[in-house]
């Protein structure tokens, strides 16, 4: 199954430190708790990093919380618009904050303090994994769950449409 | 990826060793001797009052070892079966010398949080309650191991209650495993882990007030 | 404080599981709620790091303290006589 990873320079697994081979299956420790973690393309927000890699992830895949866990995966080829495109990622978000906090001042039913979220998501930039988690919470205190869920989503199409990924 | 768990090698390796000094190899005792004394000496330190007590605490372990050597049967690892019976020793000796020292140190008491609550946004915040309110600035890590900082760590886990400091200066200085300290200290994983968490942040708080003190 | 999402962690409660995280005795959902809450959270990112090189530091301690030579003797002694004794 073809998903995405994150992982530090080198192809190196961001929590584990362990270098991914350059070709060949990437195997995970023996036991049920372990497993290679990937993403599916709605993922992808939870877990940026410097490196993004399409990668293979042998059957069988589960769906875990918000990720794939497989017993072995693969490198296929390296996403070279990441991380060049995440400054331009946190400005959406960034943009995206802006229009919710407008929109929620002139309904007049949220407090200035509401605010302050766009300021915090300015201020977080390029950071995009804190960028894209202060837009989700700025949605969800705007409109609740749907509005976190639609933050998320808008989310995962750009990422998918600027970085070219295949999204069912 | 060791093929074998760093614990069952040791047992191979203390089972080797142990049939040495049964043997009577007085080179096999004397490496033995040499690979533990001052990790021994440093342990005995943090229950009893003077390197006097300590030193004696250490000659007394190792006659209690002698002694019962041929009894061990290899359950706990080597280091472990001696440093418990050291941690015993000295206890008693810290209590003859009139420390007040409680068995319930190995107990964690409760409630004491890792970082002071006012490094967080108080409940009261509308947007990032229980978030940082100002993040932890990196530490220059060559700071960390010049000869002044090293002081710095090392005076705070000698400032440490003694539960804490037992099992930061085995786990942490000395590189025991966990399992190694819970033979050794005879408290429970989780137990070990809470006390090794109040420990490390402890002295992580000493160490922030020096760095930061150096960059305000 | 907002309700709206499903509990994530947030840094108070991060900092106290630091600990288990690098023993590697959280279980599978909550690692990965703590791994999650690293990506979004630049601070914790640090405090993470502050604490490996605490660890690192710490273990530089441990000075190889030579035994003096009338204590390796005592010992000797002892040891001799404990295997004379079989």
């Amino acid at each position: 199954m073809i998903a995405w990873k994150f992982f530090a320079p080198g192809a190196v697994a961001p929590f584990t430190g362990v270098r991914w081979p350059a070709t060949g299956w990437m195997e995970s420790a023996a036991g049920p708790d372990n497993g290679v973690h990937a993403c599916a393309v709605e993922h992808l927000p939870y877990w940026f990093d410097e490196e993004l890699w399409e990668v293979e992830l042998d059957s069988p895949v589960t769906h875990g919380a918000r990720q794939l866990v497989a017993r072995r995966g693969r490198l296929l080829v390296q996403i070279d618009e990441w991380p060049k495109a995440q400054a331009e990622f946190s400005l959406a978000c960034v943009d995206r904050t802006r229009r919710r906090v407008e929109e929620a001042l002139r309904r007049g039913d949220r407090s200035a303090d509401f605010a302050g979220y766009l300021a915090d998501v300015i201020r977080r930039q390029p950071y995009p994994g804190a960028c894209a988690y202060i837009a989700a919470r700025a949605a969800a205190a705007a409109d609740g769950m749907p509005g976190h869920d639609q933050e998320r989503a808008a989310q995962v199409e750009w990422l998918a449409s600027r970085l070219r990924l295949a999204h069912p | 990826m060791p093929a074998v768990a760093p614990e069952v090698l040791a047992l191979a390796q203390d089972s080797a060793l142990l049939e040495a000094l049964r043997a009577g190899d007085e080179r096999a005792f004397l490496e033995l001797v040499e690979s533990l004394h001052g990790g021994m000496v440093r342990f005995a330190r943090g229950f009893v009052k003077t390197d006097t007590a300590a030193e004696d605490v250490v000659q007394d372990t190792w006659a209690v070892v002698l002694q019962d050597i041929d009894r061990f049967e290899g359950r706990s690892a080597l280091r472990s079966w001696i440093f418990g019976i050291l941690g015993n020793l000295a206890r008693t000796r810290a209590a003859k010398d009139g420390r007040c020292v409680p068995l319930s140190a190995l107990q964690p008491d409760d409630g004491e949080s890792a970082v002071d609550p006012s490094e967080f946004h108080p409940d009261s915040h509308p947007r990032w309650a229980g978030h940082w309110a100002k993040a932890p600035e990196p530490w220059p890590e060559a700071r960390l191991l010049s000869r002044e900082a090293l002081a710095y760590i090392r005076d705070a886990i000698e400032r440490l209650p003694e539960g804490q400091r037992a099992v930061i200066r085995l786990r942490d200085v000395e590189g025991w495993t966990s399992q190694e300290v819970c033979e050794a200290l005879g408290v429970s994983e989780v137990n070990q882990r809470v006390l090794l968490h109040r420990a490390r942040s402890r002295v992580r708080r000493e160490i922030a007030r020096h760095v930061e003190r150096r960059n305000p | 404080m907002n309700r709206a999402l499903p509990a994530d962690l947030d840094c108070i409660a991060a900092v106290e599981q630091v600990t288990d995280y690098l023993e590697g005795a959280l279980p599978p959902h909550a690692r990965t709620e703590f791994e999650q809450h690293l990506v979004t959270c630049p601070g914790c990112v640090t405090y993470l790091r502050q604490l490996r090189a605490q660890i690192a530091a710490s273990s530089t301690l441990a000075e190889q303290r030579p035994v003096p030579e009338e204590v390796t003797q005592e010992l000797l002694a002892m040891f001799r006589a404990s295997r004379g004794e079989k």
